[in-house]
């Protein structure tokens, strides 16, 4: 590394031995500070993936500049085989491709997402900081064993990632400053080892500093091409030439200097909107779409522990909105779950309007049923059986209806129609059962005809036996009096009937043996 | 000599009457009798079971308490309580009756559909969802296709399904594992129609249900 002997070197090679450096000061390492890990997650393409899940086919272009002078600044894979690219002033693109979707860049929609997936990422780590536009940088030493070391933790980042529909970039570094430049450089850069990291950085053109294009520029036009060009020139100059915050930038990228990051702070809430590119009816990607939201709100349910229990699904149209509440019977943080639920409850209702935007507020959150971290962490906590089992109640209710899937308990009471009743599910209950009982009871007694004075069941009814009177009820007014007996009738089914003890003395049929 | 027939006898291409190939778990019914002509001594632990009925309410239920009796006992381990899942039957089960005859009410998942193709696609749902003990249900119609499905949901799953139709389905093949025929009226009996490493069998009702009727 050739040096000239006047100029004092910015950054000393990492020998033992540290020169005492000329004005300004050199900071002091921050050895003290535990060491820490910090991963950028680069969502570069939010500007275009804000508005809507690619579909490959429809082109999409996003537009920013002066009234007259709009240029692309982001197209789709579908745009750029037609021949758009960053940079084309509208007209030209349109005249390419016709059919193109322009929006307008909306820097309001971006934050809302970056803020809407710095949630969705406080579930790997408690200290997540926006990096606005379009960066999250997360301090994650601490996190590392709990999710199964580095490679498993960015695999699951990247799979979350995609199921969400977007596009990430992402790097790890020692300290937050690095990491946003290395991602800059798109290779996702993984350097956990703090002596390696100015090796690293060095090697990075100017232009992933996100300093301005103005000093890049001057420095490029002093031959000073990399971050390494930098760090080898004299501190002082650096910092009269081009401003004492570009000194601290490579100082805090080296972690010569402490950056103090901002804490993202989650909101318990959570209300998503995703517009769809064209409107449709089509419920399969309906439900694709709404899987963004929903991965969405998983991430923010995992980090703060909680679960929705009565989420809101909104299909918005050019009239208005259309509205489906799951109500479930426990809260729940699983998006694979609640994807199912709401593709069971779309089958069977009917959209109004073709849908052109998606909305999902989460509802009041609420405490999860005691289920452990790890198996949270996991994903697919189906497995113990009561969990399945109410799993099942409300995939069941998702497409029969609420009303459809119920329990049964026991009343104390004498009439036999009073002493039970349908119940939620899993309702214990504390009477004891009556003997001589049939085990099919009609919901309403059936009244008989009479033959010869014998009741009449498609056939003489034979009676066994068993005269039980049941005398009760002049409380409320709902008072009973009857004798039952329990017959066979002439097909060969023992059945449950009773004989009123006032006139007319009708028989009627309460039940079947079965 | 003797051990290397049995061995030979136990390669399971080798159909021998009245024993249940050997990996067959099965379930006492509760009634002696019935438990003597089904292979393996017993309901099959997992699989589908039909029982054919002339009419609702002519002994079906009374043929399966004790089945019920028994997945309503095994609470030994707390996380493996399932539903007891009654799906679309023709009346309400009454509770009180269930309870005397010792089954656990609070364990009924009672489900009502509309048709059978809502019932057969609950029905598979409960055998698939890790959720449940045991699954009841009752169809008028259910083609071979969805018989297979609920078939092979439950051997997946390890559960027993015991599937209530009209006898008019006898004539049609089913993959069950096995099939019974409960009939009505003077010659009332029941009819052990296919199972699977048995042989057909008659039970005349008053054997089986004889403690009723004392």
């Amino acid at each position: 590394m050739p040096r000239s002997p006047a100029s004092l070197p910015l950054f000393p090679a990492s020998s033992g031995k540290r020169e005492k450096p000329g004005r300004p000061e050199l900071p002091r390492p921050a050895a003290s500070r535990r060491r820490q890990l910090w991963l950028c997650l680069d969502f570069y393409r939010l500007p275009l993936e804000v508005f809507a899940i690619d579909d490959g086919r429809t082109p999409l272009g996003v537009v920013e500049g002066e009234k007259g002078g709009l240029r692309i600044s982001q197209c789709n894979e579908a745009a750029a085989r037609e021949g758009l690219h960053p940079g084309l002033p509208l007209n030209a693109a349109l005249a390419l491709s016709p059919s193109l979707a322009v929006r307008e860049r909306n820097p309001e929609r971006e934050a809302n997402a970056l803020e809407r997936l710095a949630a969705w990422a406080c579930q790997f780590t408690d200290l997540v900081s926006l990096e606005p536009p379009h960066r999250l940088l997360l301090e994650i030493r601490g996190s590392l064993r709990l999710f199964g070391g580095l490679a498993s933790l960015c695999r699951q980042v990247h799979g979350d990632v995609e199921a969400m529909g977007y596009t990430l970039s992402l790097a790890v570094a020692p300290t937050p400053r690095a990491a946003a430049w290395l991602c800059s450089a798109r290779q996702d850069a993984m350097v956990t080892d703090p002596a390696l990291l100015s090796g690293r950085l060095a090697e990075l053109p100017l232009a992933c500093t996100g300093w301005t294009a103005d000093i890049v520029e001057r420095l490029n036009a002093m031959g000073v091409l990399t971050v390494g060009d930098c760090l080898r020139l004299p501190r002082e100059g650096f910092a009269r030439r081009l401003g004492y915050a570009r000194l601290k930038d490579l100082d805090t990228a080296l972690g010569r200097r402490i950056e103090s990051r901002r804490r993202f702070s989650v909101s318990p809430v959570y209300h998503g909107e995703l517009e769809l590119l064209a409107e449709t009816l089509d419920r399969e990607r309906l439900c694709r779409a709404m899987e963004r939201l929903l991965e969405e709100l998983q991430g923010l349910l995992r980090s703060l522990q909680k679960g929705v229990q009565r989420p809101v699904f909104g299909f918005v149209h050019e009239d208005g909105v259309q509205e489906l509440a799951l109500g479930l019977a426990e809260p729940t943080a699983d998006a694979d779950f609640l994807t199912d639920l709401l593709a069971e409850r779309l089958e069977h209702c009917r959209l109004e309007k073709p849908v052109t935007d998606l909305r999902l507020d989460s509802g009041p959150l609420a405490d999860l049923p005691g289920t452990p971290l790890g198996l949270l962490l996991d994903g697919k906590s189906a497995g113990r059986d009561a969990e399945a089992g109410r799993r099942l109640v409300d995939r069941l209710r998702a497409r029969l209806g609420r009303e459809a899937v119920s329990g049964l308990c026991l009343l104390a009471e004498h009439r036999p129609e009073a002493a039970w009743r349908l119940v939620e599910p899993g309702t214990i209950s504390l009477e004891e059962g009556d003997s001589g009982r049939p085990f099919w009871i009609l919901e309403k007694p059936r009244e008989l005809t009479c033959r010869d004075g014998r009741p009449w069941l498609e056939g003489p009814l034979e009676i066994e036996g068993g005269c039980e009177r049941i005398e009760t009820g002049w409380w409320d007014g709902l008072d009973v009096a009857r004798d039952y007996y329990v017959a066979r009738d002439p097909g060969g089914a023992r059945v449950w009937l009773y004989r009123e003890r006032r006139p007319p003395a009708r028989w009627f049929l309460h039940g079947i043996f079965g | 000599m003797k051990a290397g027939l049995d061995e030979l006898l136990s390669h399971p291409r080798i159909w021998r009457g009245r024993h249940a190939p050997r990996d067959v778990e099965t379930l006492s019914s509760g009634h002696p009798p019935l438990d003597q002509v089904l292979p393996g001594g017993g309901w099959p632990r997992a699989g589908l079971i039909e029982i054919l009925v002339e009419r609702w309410g002519t002994g079906e239920l009374r043929l399966i308490v004790p089945l019920l009796q028994h997945f309503s006992r095994n609470e030994g381990q707390a996380g493996e309580r399932g539903w007891i899942a009654w799906i679309a039957p023709p009346y309400v089960p009454y509770a009180p009756a269930l309870a005397d005859a010792g089954v656990d009410v609070s364990r009924v998942l009672l489900v009502h559909a509309r048709d059978d193709v809502r019932s057969l696609w609950a029905t598979e749902q409960a055998l698939r969802s890790a959720g449940c003990e045991v699954v009841l249900a009752w169809a008028d119609k259910a083609a071979g296709q969805s018989l297979r499905r609920l078939q092979l949901a439950a051997e997946e799953n390890g559960l027993p399904v015991i599937l209530f139709r009209p006898a008019a389905a006898l004539e049609a093949p089913s993959p069950a594992v096995l099939r019974l025929h409960l009939a009505a009226g003077d010659q009332a009996c029941l009819a052990v129609v296919k199972s699977r490493g048995g042989r057909p069998a008659r039970l005349p009702i008053r054997d089986l249900f004889d403690q009723v009727h004392a």
